[in-house]
């Protein structure tokens, strides 16, 4: 893979927050209409984006709801009326669009939406994964990045992913707010006619039209919702087989995001421990493998990229070349334990995969995770 | 499985028109109690009664023609009794 | 100018007979009338009875698209459609078809930003007084004296001025109407579709199960409410109102019929106590002076 340096001969390669990677990835898309309402740390997704309209580098309609319930019901119009349609939230935001998320999940709406992670009441604006975490059953596909560079590119994937014809679903990319929104990396960018040519123009499966009505979610017995589910679980299902083609083919033409939906970071042919960890967390574990080395310890990070659906086979191939395994969670499903933790217990024993099994939970809150605390605590457990 | 031509389409929440969409057979004219009697002779074709009708189960073809009744659908209501001003329609128990 | 009957006649079929609605449906004459005024529709339903007379999925009785949605979502869901279809360079009527519920209480955020931005929406609420999908619960919509489900022995509260709220929106057409006087609505309905901006009409929509009155008489319920003053008939265009020409006698109180005619043929009505119905005239004159005002 091809590492991306700023230098003076690559001028695609600028400085951008991942606020910034995602309204240039939404503007690259081609998005008709962006309905959406600011929200800390979004709020430079919505700014960014109108400012680029208002400049006329970025033709569409930028509609200022008066709030995000709003937000995604335009979103849902927006897409069935036959467009392009992209927004973006963050934390009680995506709690007060929460029933439409679910709308737009079990109807099968394309949207793409980027979701800045912040954490949830008591008033606090920083990072850890209990919004999205919260919706990971609503139906939509979810990606986290770990870094800007990500962001960008994960969220152009998002739209061919989305609006493919076997899978048709919305798509969450999640950036951990602060550390990503609000910092400046380097994001190498596509021009415009490269995006044109991975992404061709919206071809929608259904879309409202007076020359051949239909009703979009009518009222439906026990029959009809089973079959709407049942299918609901075969796009996830061709989504399992769609998202790392989409990626292949993304890395093919770009050269960046390993082709997977995991990214392993370590030698996993020769680790006597593995760090399994989502966004930030997972680049932060990667910087502890060094130290870990220098200790005796070789650890290995598997980071999954994509959590819905969720990476089963990827994970469990992974899992079995090693003794020892922590997962690292930055939310916590109350009354049971981090939703990582959850669900990789679950593949150990549905596979019979023999591993030495921990967890914990760190970054509520926005609290610093370092790579010297991961060290640490996988110091812990050797 | 790895093939897309294999893979099944989505199955999308659409509804297409249809006459007779109540659940179960949908023939609502099994739901009345009464019905509605047309009576040509004392009909003047205002169209009252296709005009309130809830439903258009009083139907007319073309302008000039004289209403009739599709009694597969209708409820039974007795609005068009109702707003006939000529008596041209009277309820008739089943 | 009010329709003649051989224009709507030739109108396409918006409402395809045998659906899931009570007999004497008000809301089902409304629908019937107003959307067939309109040019290529496209009809957003949120949670109301409309959403169920709908009828059960695969079936659906509306024979033009509709996109059902969560109950505060309507002029949202319409605002997307309506955006969409101008990128498309596709001519359409967005229109939102809700009832009292979701447009006078836990939709109003919804439409308030819609109407603030303008969107290209026309608006109907068909008005039963009531949560009529749900079993007849108050909203506010609901009239002072009125027995629903959650005020038993009367609501205490008067009813909402909807369309005064919206005035107050410096939206460029608002309209009343009732389903008493389908030739009325139908030529508000397709004055309004060749309007551009957001456009609200609100529909006094009897419903005989949720008030207890004979089916028979929905229409001439839909009249006495107009002819009592219960219900003024007016247009606001551009901040100026004017009395419809159905209406504009029942300005004075003198030339109205007895409150009694139209209350005493509804069931929802029949508790109510003499002070409660002097109330409920007071409730009536005072829209009436607001009114007045906006003339």
């Amino acid at each position: 893979m091809r590492k991306v340096v700023q230098t003076m001969k690559n001028p695609n390669v600028q400085l951008l927050t991942g606020n910034a990677a995602v309204a240039t990835a939404a503007k690259l898309a081609r998005p008709k209409v962006i309905p959406a309402y600011p929200i800390t740390p979004q709020t430079l997704i919505v700014e960014t984006i109108s400012g680029m309209i208002a400049r006329g580098e970025f033709d569409c309609d930028f509609v200022n709801v008066e709030s995000e319930h709003s937000a995604m019901g335009a979103a849902i119009g927006a897409s069935l009326g036959g467009v392009r349609t992209f927004t973006a939230t963050s934390a009680h935001g995506l709690l007060y669009m929460g029933e439409l998320v679910w709308w737009a999940g079990v109807t099968r709406v394309p949207i793409v939406m980027p979701v800045v992670n912040r954490s949830l009441n008591p008033w606090n604006i920083w990072p850890d994964h209990q919004d999205s975490m919260t919706f990971r059953d609503a139906g939509w596909i979810q990606f986290y990045a770990k870094n800007n560079q990500e962001v960008l590119d994960l969220t152009l994937c998002a739209f061919k992913i989305a609006e493919h014809h076997k899978v048709w679903m919305p798509v969450m990319i999640c950036l951990d707010g602060f550390i990503l929104s609000h910092t400046s990396a380097q994001v190498e960018i596509p021009t415009q006619e490269e995006v044109d040519e991975f992404l061709p123009p919206f071809k929608p499966l259904a879309m409202l039209d007076p020359d051949d009505p239909f009703a979009h979610g009518s009222l439906t017995d026990s029959k009809g919702i089973w079959e709407q589910r049942m299918s609901l679980i075969d796009g996830f299902n061709n989504a399992r087989v769609i998202i790392p083609k989409v990626f292949h083919e993304y890395y093919e033409k770009f050269g960046r995001l390993s082709k997977e939906m995991i990214e392993i970071v370590g030698d996993i042919n020769d680790a006597n421990v593995a760090i399994v960890a989502i966004g930030t967390l997972g680049e932060e574990a990667e910087q502890s493998l060094e130290v870990l080395n220098k200790r005796g310890i070789k650890a290995v990070v598997i980071r999954p990229r994509v959590i819905r659906p969720f990476p089963k086979k990827e994970l469990i191939a992974a899992l079995r070349k090693v003794p020892k395994l922590l997962v690292i969670d930055r939310a916590v499903s109350f009354g049971n334990a981090g939703q990582l933790a959850i669900e990789i217990q679950a593949e150990l024993y549905a596979n019979k995969v023999d591993i030495e099994f921990h967890q914990i939970i760190r970054g509520l809150g926005g609290m610093d995770v370092t790579y010297m605390d991961i060290a640490s605590e996988v110091g812990k457990i050797m | 499985m790895d093939n897309e031509s294999e893979m099944k389409d989505p199955v999308l929440p659409l509804g297409r028109p249809t006459v007779g969409s109540a659940p179960g057979p949908g023939t609502t004219g099994d739901w009345r109690t009464s019905k509605p009697i047309f009576f040509e002779e004392q009909c003047t074709k205002c169209y009252q009664c296709w005009l309130y009708c809830p439903e258009g189960t009083i139907r007319v073809d073309a302008k000039g023609e004289y209403p009739y009744i599709d009694y597969v659908y209708c409820k039974g209501c007795g609005i068009c009794v109702h707003v006939c001003p000529q008596d041209a329609l009277k309820m008739e128990k089943e | 100018m009010s329709v003649k009957i051989k224009e709507m006649l030739d109108r396409p079929e918006v409402l395809l007979r045998g659906n899931f609605a009570c007999a004497g449906c008000g809301l089902s004459i409304a629908y019937r009338t107003a959307i067939s005024a309109l040019e290529r529709p496209i009809v957003v339903i949120p949670a109301c009875c409309a959403s169920v007379i709908q009828s059960l999925h695969p079936h659906v009785t509306y024979n033009v698209p509709t996109l059902n949605i969560a109950f505060a979502a309507h002029a949202s869901a319409a605002s997307g459609i309506s955006r969409a279809k101008k990128r498309r360079g596709e001519k359409v009527t967005t229109v939102v078809w809700s009832g009292d519920g979701g447009t006078y209480d836990i939709g109003v955020a919804t439409w308030s930003g819609a109407a603030e931005r303008n969107e290209d929406i026309l608006h109907f609420c068909y008005d039963n007084g009531f949560y009529s999908n749900t079993g007849a619960q108050r909203s506010g919509a609901t009239p002072r004296g009125a027995s629903t489900t959650t005020t038993p022995t009367g609501k205490q509260e008067k009813r909402k001025s909807i369309t005064r709220i919206m005035a107050a929106h410096d939206v460029p057409y608002i309209a009343t109407a009732s389903i008493g006087y389908p030739r009325d609505l139908y030529t508000k309905a397709k004055k309004a579709g060749n309007m551009e901006g957001y456009r609200f009409i609100l529909i006094d929509a009897p419903c005989p199960t949720g008030w207890n009155s004979d089916p028979a008489i929905t229409p001439e319920l839909g009249k006495l409410s107009v002819q009592t003053g219960y219900f003024p008939l007016y247009e606001v265009e551009n901040g100026k109102l004017t009395f419809s020409k159905r209406g504009m006698k029942y300005r004075d109180p003198d030339k109205r019929l007895p409150l009694e005619e139209y209350l005493d043929r509804q069931g929802r009505f029949k508790k109510m106590t003499l002070v409660q119905i002097e109330e409920l005239k007071k409730d009536l004159q005072f829209e009436w002076d607001m009114l007045l005002r906006m003339e």
